[in-house]
C-alpha cells in the first residue's frame, strides 16, 4: 500500500462530492463569490500538481482543505497589499440585529471566523478545522467558543 | 432558523450557482507548469549571469543587510513559519509541511529583522536560490509578516526591493502612494517619489537598509520612485518610468 501520495482519483472524488461546501466557506471568507470560485479551482489545482507531498498519515479531504484555505488567504493577503484602506461599500446604516450580527462576524479575527466557516458551511471536525488550520483541536475549540462569547455578547447588546 | 444561522446563509447569498468543473481544475494544474518551467529557466539564466561575470557576483553588499537580530521561531504564527519556512527554501507556501520541516527550513534561512520603524518591522532571510527573502509587518500584529517576497537579484545586482503601497484605482490615472517602503542596499542614501508635475516629493532617508514614510506624501499623481547614492546620482528607479524619463521629467519641471 502507498505511504505517500494520493491519487488524482481520490482528489476528484472529493472534490465532487464536496464542492459546495469549499465554494459556500470561500464565499463567506472573502466575500466574493467569483473569487471564491477562483481560490477552490486554484486550490484543487495546486492540490493535484503536488499530490505525491501528501502523506498518508493525515487526512485527505483536511490536506485540501489547508491547501484551499492557504490560497484563499494569499488572495486576501494581496487584497490588502494593493488596496490597505479598508473597501466600504455605500450601502444603507446599519439597521437591524441581522445586520449586527453581521458585522460582528465579519469583525471577528480571521482564523475564528474561518473557523466558524468550516464548521457550519462544510460541517467539519474540530480535528478536521484543526488539521486545515494548521493549530491544535484545542485552539479550534478555543477559538469557537471565543467567537460564540463575542457574538453572543454583540446580539444581547443589541437586543437592549 | 437562528438568528446566526439567517446571517450565515445570507453572508453566501453571493455564492455562484456554478456547477464543479473538475475539467477546469485539471487545465489549471497543467498551466503553472509551463509557468514554472520559464522561471526555472529564467532563474538559472539569471544565476549562470552572476557566477559567469565579476560585478554581478554575491559581494560585499550581502553583508550589510544581515546585521540584524536573529528571529526566534517561536515569535512566528503558524501562518508565518508555514510561509516563511517555505518560500526561503523554495517551496509552494500552499503546501502543508511537518513542523519539523518548516524549523528545519527556517533554520537555513536565518531570518533577521533589521530594522523597525514607523510602527513597521522589516526583516531578511536568506533565498535558498541565492539572494534574499524580505518581509514587512505591522508591529504588534498577531503575525510578525503582512507580505513577503525573495529575489534572486537583490542585493547582489538590484540595489532597491521596494515594497511601496498604491491605492487602489486605475493604474496610470489613480497613482497616489499611501506608503512609500522598501529595502535598499548600502550604497542608496534616500529615496524620492517624482510626482506628475515633475517635483520631486517626500525624500525619505535609507537606514538600516530600510526606507519608510507614511506622511507627506505628495497627493498629485506619482510617475515613479527614485533612488539616490550619496552623490545625488540616481542608482534605481521604480513604479512606471524608467531613471532617464524621470529626470527629464523632473529637469523639464525646473
Amino acid at each position: 500500500m502507498n505511504t505517500k501520495g494520493a491519487g488524482p482519483g481520490e482528489i476528484e472524488s472529493i472534490y465532487r462530492e464536496r464542492f459546495r461546501a469549499f465554494l459556500l466557506s470561500m464565499t463567506a471568507l472573502l466575500g466574493d463569490g467569483e473569487a471564491a470560485l477562483d481560490v477552490v479551482q486554484d486550490g484543487f489545482a495546486i492540490a493535484l500538481r503536488s499530490r505525491g507531498s501528501f502523506r498518508r498519515e493525515g487526512n485527505l479531504e483536511a490536506w485540501l482543505w489547508r491547501i484551499v484555505v492557504n490560497t484563499a488567504f494569499d488572495r486576501l493577503r494581496a487584497r490588502s497589499r494593493i488596496s490597505p484602506m479598508p473597501e466600504r461599500a455605500a450601502e444603507d446604516p446599519v439597521t437591524d440585529s441581522d445586520d449586527e450580527l453581521k458585522e460582528s462576524l465579519l469583525a471577528l479575527p480571521e482564523r475564528q471566523r474561518l473557523a466558524v466557516f468550516l464548521r457550519y458551511y462544510a460541517d467539519l471536525s474540530y480535528g478536521q478545522i484543526a488539521e486545515a488550520l494548521g493549530v491544535s483541536p484545542g485552539t479550534v475549540a478555543a477559538s469557537l467558543h471565543a467567537a460564540r462569547n463575542a457574538l453572543r455578547q454583540r446580539l444581547q447588546e443589541v437586543a437592549r | 432558523m437562528t438568528e446566526l444561522e439567517r446571517v450565515l446563509d445570507d453572508l453566501v447569498a453571493a455564492a455562484p450557482a456554478t456547477r464543479s468543473s473538475w475539467n477546469d481544475v485539471v487545465a489549471r494544474a497543467r498551466r503553472p507548469r509551463r509557468r514554472r518551467l520559464a522561471a526555472a529557466a529564467a532563474i538559472a539564466a539569471l544565476i549562470a549571469l552572476l557566477v559567469a561575470v565579476p560585478p554581478f557576483s554575491l559581494g560585499s553588499r550581502l553583508h550589510g543587510l544581515f546585521t540584524g537580530t536573529p528571529v526566534d521561531a517561536k515569535r512566528l504564527s503558524p501562518l508565518d513559519l508555514q510561509r516563511m519556512s517555505a518560500m526561503s527554501a523554495g517551496f509552494n507556501p500552499h503546501l502543508p509541511a511537518s513542523k519539523q520541516e518548516q524549523l528545519t527550513r527556517l533554520k537555513a534561512a536565518s531570518l533577521r529583522q533589521i530594522a523597525t520603524r514607523d510602527g513597521r518591522a522589516y526583516f531578511v532571510a536568506k533565498w535558498q536560490r541565492g539572494g534574499l527573502c524580505t518581509a514587512v509587518g505591522d508591529v504588534g500584529k498577531p503575525d510578525l509578516f503582512g507580505a513577503i517576497g525573495c529575489a534572486a537579484d537583490f542585493p547582489s545586482s538590484r540595489r532597491v526591493l521596494d515594497d511601496t503601497v498604491f491605492h487602489g484605482g486605475t493604474p496610470g490615472v489613480d497613482d497616489h502612494v499611501w506608503r512609500l517602503e522598501g529595502f535598499a542596499v548600502d550604497a542608496v542614501e534616500k529615496v524620492g517619489l517624482v510626482t506628475a508635475s515633475g517635483r520631486l516629493e517626500a525624500v525619505t532617508p535609507v537606514q538600516d537598509n530600510v526606507y519608510v514614510r507614511t506622511k507627506g506624501l505628495p497627493s498629485e499623481r506619482v510617475l515613479g520612485i527614485i533612488a539616490f547614492d550619496a552623490n545625488g546620482r540616481a542608482l534605481w528607479c521604480g513604479w512606471r518610468m524608467k531613471c532617464g524619463m524621470l529626470l527629464r521629467a523632473m529637469k523639464s519641471a525646473r
